[in-house]
Parts: C-alpha cells; structure tokens; sequence
C-alpha cells in the first residue's frame, strides 16, 4: 500500500487566486459604492454615512475570515489530505475539525477519470476521480506524477478483478432448461 | 486517437444558437439578401453566432478518444482536461443511435454506460456521449469482447405483437408533456402570425369536437382532446420506436435493434443484467400476454425509451426466449403466498381513494359551486380509476408472492396497474428488509423488500407476507439475521 499526500504547490496557487479573487470583490465593492453615492448623495452627504460604515465593516470581517482560511485553516486542511491505495483498495482521509475516511474497494471501481488544470505539471491541481457502483470517490490536489501513477495502479486492478471474475463464471455450469413453465 | 465526427460541433453550440440564428436569417430573407444592410443592423448578432461556432470549434478539437484492445480512453476539455480510460469489461451497454438526419454525413451518436455514472454529473447523464464516423463505430463494435462470429439466437417479434405493446406501453401523461414542450419551443422559433393561425385551428377544433359531444364545456373537451392527442403522439412514437425489434445472442453479448426513422443498437452484457421483469396489466393478464424488460445499467435510460427485452407475446414464447437468451434467470413457482386475513392489506388503499375522492369532490362544489362541471368529470374520472385500482389489487393478493432456490430469487407483486415478476440472481441483491406496519404486527404479516443493483438501487415490494416465511425467504437468499 502507497501514500500520498496532497502537493503543496497547488497551496500557493490557491492562495495567490484566492487573495486576487478578494482584491477583485473589493475592488467591485468600492465601485458600487462610488455608484451609489452619485445616485443617492442626500445618504451620503456626511463625512461617515451609517450605510457606507456598515458596508465596510462587513466587508472587513468577511476578509478577515477569508484571509484566516487562506493562512491558517486551508494548509491544516492540506496536511490533513492523506490517500493509501493498494491493488484491494483506496482510503482516503481528510477533515479538519470532522475527520472523514473513506473507504473504496477496487473491485467496485468502474472507471477512473484524470483531471488536470493548465500547467498542472507545476501547479499540482490534479485530480483523480474513482466512479465506482453507485457513487465516486474524488482525488483532490495530486501531483501529475502521483496522479499518473494512482491511475496506472487502479486500471491494473481494474483489469485483473475482471480477469478473475471471468475464470469464475467459466467454470459455472449455467443449465439451459430450468425455467418451468408458468403458472397461470 | 480520433476525434468526432465534425458534425459533432453543432452539438457544442448553445441552446440559444438557433433561437439567433433562424430570426438571423429570417432578417436576410426579409431584406431581399440586401447583406449590406442586413450586416449593418444585425452585426451583434453575426459576431455571437461566429463566436459560439468558434467555441464549439474549439471544444471538438478536444475531445478525442481511442478503441484499444481491452477498452476506449477518452480525452476531454480545454482547460480543465479530463481522460479516462474505460475498460470494455466494465461497460453494461454500448449504444448507438443512427438518426435519420445524420445518415447523410455517415455519422452515429454512440453512448457507453457503465455501472456507475461521470464524474459531477446526473445519473442520467451517460458516461460517455460522441458522435462519431460509422466507420469508427464499427471498429468499436468488432473490439467488443465475448462475442462469437456469428449470432446464436435470433427472436423477432411480429409486428401485430409490437402494435400490442406500443397500445399498452402509451403514456397520455408523456405524450402531452413532449407535446407541450414541442409546442412552447416551437412557439419561439416561428413567428407571430404562425403562432395565432395555430391557436386559432385548435380553437375551431375545440369547437365543432363540443358541439358533437354535447352536454361538455369547452374546457373539458380541450382537456379530452388534449389527453387523446397526448396518447396518440406517444402510441405513434412508440411504435416507430419499437418497430423492426430484434434481439441476437452471441456468445455473452445481446444485441438489440430496434427503430424506423432513428435506427438504435444496443449491445448489452449479460453479466451486468441486474433483474429481469416480466410484466403484465390486467388487460394483458386477460389475453395470456406479457412483456420481459430487464434492468441494465444504460439500457432504458434515455428518456421515453422503455427496456424492453421481449416486447408483447404469450407466456410460451416468452420462457422459450428466457431459455435461449437469458438461460441464468431462472423462473420458479412461489413458495411463499399471502393468507386469506392479509387481504385488507390490498384492497384498503384503493377502498379509501374511492371514499377520499367522492368527499373531495363534494367539499370542492360547496366551495366552487360555478366549477361544477369541471369538478365533476375529473371526479368521475378519478372514481373509475380508483375502481379499476381496487379491481388490480384483488388480483394482486392472488398473484404476489416470493419463490427462491438460494440461486435466484423471483418476486411477484403489483405496482400501481401493472403486475411484475422480477427474477433476481442472488448477487445482485444490495440488500433486503422486512417491514412490518402496526397493522401486519397484529395478524403477522409483513412487506418482504429486495433492493438491486444498478445505477440506483431499485426497490421492490411485495406486500402482505406471512412474516416467518419472510424469514425463511430471506435466510434462504443468505441473510441469516432474520432468522
């Protein structure tokens, strides 16, 4: 059985995105706000406007919270980010504050989807998605190494838990007359 | 690796491509082909329909897939890149559809279905959707495994037999939604003029229909016509669908044809059948008929598509075609049945719509005394409905029941009008349950559950069971908890 951890790499970027997505809100924010002073300046005629103080209150809690996730809870999230595959099975682990494993057998795995973002080789946003009977089990943040190299190890599996279930039924007998005839 | 037919561009062109561009040239026509005025008004329009033919450009340049020896790997997306590599083994049918407007450029849409469903997607999505050149579809075809030279078995229904089906298997209720869906979108492609001829013609229609049928309001009669047209578009589309039915065996693969205009072929994998029901109406019962669906993951998946197997015939034929076809589902005598005090079980519910709906109705006419008419016809056609409810769950205490030989299990019960008998292999149980209301706690009874595989897991109930042969049914299937 192999670990794998989530590559750190796609941490940075995420960071850089998020903090760019921020700027952009505020950005947003303060031209709506510069709109809406034009358009009702009798609410904005004083220095500090109750409106314009509760905006950006709100406003600066919510970076703040954004700004702890980005810096202190998402890196505690990517350390938490562990995955054991083996040729019987993938467990995959993470959580925060609610840790979750779960559990996936390879024989129940029907096919497996690699995903990859621009420049993945160097970003590490590569994702690996199990679709498996009746549900899917996510991949998230893998190298482009680990991620060829998970796909390669569960297509294997894949195609010997086939190879196995077809040398059972080969030796089944299947009798060809047991339906009865139905009752009426 | 190959990429679709190009003919597959269109289909990544947005739901709003056409709704721009038949009004687009429209205009041209309308201008007598004057392009430069025509250019000159409508440019906006031009340089969207040019953009979104370019992102659908785009988008069929990255798509490309690959037949290999044991499976297709299929390459997807332009920024966000998805491959994945589908083993031939995990595929429960490959489908393809020859439309009657893609004949001409020699293309196939061809689906592929597995157990499971893509990633971040509906379980109705398929896991795979191309449209390809036939040549290659062909090439998939050959590479599909398990499959002998030539076919072992061949049924093909007549066609009386199909005309049967489609008359049963028509639904009033789906062929008005397509009806009204097709009328709405038709609405915003043709012009005004179009659309007021139109609902004129339905209103002269409407007219002289309620002055032949006397005593009906308008209204009521628009809502026959209405149901009446809706049965009919569904019994024509079914037939169309169903004609030229013929099923092949080879080796562990069945292939189904089916289709006039659109010719579908399916190629199913035995292995992956989770159950096999035959299924009867009362009607159906009456004239010693049935029809086998089987549950496939892929296989009457699309909508108004039935999985039909064997589509209409007598009980005879239908056990020498499980015979050659499907040799592993195995159909028994029910050892298990449901007493003479467990009756009320079955003929309660339909008792109380009758009552329910006869006190409804009366409650609604105090209350809207100038709706009368209205809510007497839809009252009365909801009495003669719980009527035949309660005659169909009266032969249903005679016919559900449960039978296994610890191989395969068959459960027989009743489902609103129509009477199933589902035989299930053992494997392809998720799980089982007994269920007991407070009720079946005093007489013993219970509802014996099976859930199957598939996509979903799909439930089935036969109700009014004697509960310690329930147990012993379920002990004997492997589920020794009950016991």
């Amino acid at each position: 059985m192999k670990k794998y951890y989530a590559d750190k790499r796609s941490l940075s970027i995420l960071r850089v995105l998020l903090v760019f997505i921020l700027i952009v809100l505020v950005i947003v924010i303060k031209y709506i706000m510069y709109r809406l002073e034009l358009m009702f300046s009798e609410h904005f005629a004083s220095e500090y406007a109750i409106a314009e103080l509760v905006v950006w209150a709100v406003v600066i809690t919510s970076s703040v919270i954004y700004l702890l996730y980005i810096f202190v809870y998402l890196p505690i999230q990517y350390n938490s980010i562990q995955y054991c595959v083996s040729e019987s099975e993938v467990i995959a682990k993470s959580g925060v504050f609610f840790k979750s494993t779960t559990y996936m057998k390879c024989s129940s795995v029907q096919y497996v989807t690699k995903i990859s973002t621009p420049l993945s080789k160097y970003t590490g946003l590569n994702f690996v998605v199990l679709s498996a009977h009746g549900g899917m089990l996510a991949l998230t943040f893998l190298s482009q190494s680990d991620a060829d190299e998970i796909c390669e190890l569960i297509g294997k599996s894949i195609m010997k838990h086939r190879r196995t279930n077809i040398k059972k039924v080969g030796t089944e007998k299947k009798s060809a007359d047991k339906n009865e005839e139905l009752p009426s | 690796m190959k990429r679709q037919h190009p003919i597959a561009m269109l289909r990544y062109t947005t739901k709003n491509f056409w709704l721009l561009l038949i009004p687009l040239l429209r205009g041209l026509l309308a201008l007598g082909f004057d392009l430069y005025s025509w250019v000159s008004g409508a440019y906006l329009d031009i340089l969207i329909i040019f953009a979104i033919l370019g992102f659908a450009y785009l988008r069929w340049c990255n798509v490309y897939f690959e037949a290999a020896e044991d499976g297709i790997k299929f390459h997807t997306g332009i920024f966000l890149e998805a491959e994945n590599f589908i083993p031939f083994e995990n595929m429960s049918v490959v489908a393809s559809k020859h439309s009657f407007f893609l004949r001409p450029f020699k293309a196939v849409i061809i689906y592929i279905e597995t157990d499971s469903h893509p990633p971040f997607e509906s379980h109705s999505a398929p896991d795979s959707k191309l449209i390809i050149k036939l040549t290659d579809c062909k090439e998939i075809y050959n590479k599909i495994p398990h499959k002998k030279g030539r076919a072992e078995y061949i049924y093909k229904p007549r066609k009386t037999e199909l005309l049967f089906f489609s008359l049963v298997f028509s639904s009033a209720l789906s062929g008005v939604l397509y009806f009204g869906t097709l009328l709405f979108q038709g609405g915003r492609l043709v012009s005004r003029e179009l659309e007021e001829r139109f609902i004129t013609a339905v209103n002269d229609v409407t007219n002289i229909a309620g002055k032949l049928i006397g005593g009906l309001t308008p209204m009521t009669v628009g809502i026959i016509i209405l149901i009446a047209a809706g049965w009919l578009f569904s019994f024509i589309t079914n037939y169309l669908r169903h004609i030229n039915f013929e099923l092949k065996k080879s080796g562990r693969n069945i292939k189904i044809r089916n289709g006039f205009f659109s010719e579908w072929q399916y190629h199913i994998n035995t292995e992956r059948i989770n159950y096999v029901d035959l299924r009867q109406t009362a009607f159906m019962k009456i004239c010693k008929v049935m029809s086998v669906h089987v549950s496939c993951s892929g296989y009457g998946k699309q909508r108004r598509e039935i999985p039909v197997f064997v589509p209409i015939t007598t009980r005879h034929r239908v056990i020498g075609a499980m015979n050659l076809f499907l040799p592993e589902f195995t159909v028994m005598h029910k050892t298990v049945h449901p007493r003479w005090n467990y009756i009320m079980r079955f003929l309660l519910p339909p008792t109380a719509l009758i009552f329910g709906i006869m006190l409804f109705a009366a409650a609604l006419v105090l209350v809207f005394p100038e709706w009368y008419s209205i809510i007497f016809f839809i009252a009365v056609m909801g009495e003669l409905l719980s009527y035949a409810l309660l005659i169909v769950k009266f032969l249903a205490y005679y016919t559900n029941g449960v039978g296994t030989d610890g191989a395969v299990v068959n459960l027989s019960y009743c489902r609103f009008y129509q009477f199933h008998r589902v035989i299930i292999p053992i494997e392809k149980i998720v799980y089982t349950e007994i269920r007991q209301t407070i009720f079946q706690r005093m007489n013993d009874s219970c509802d014996f559950i099976v859930y199957t595989k598939g996509e979903r897991a799909k439930k089935h109930r036969v109700r009014g069971i004697d509960l310690h042969e329930a147990t012993a049914a379920a002990a004997v299937i492997g589920y020794d908890k009950f016991t």
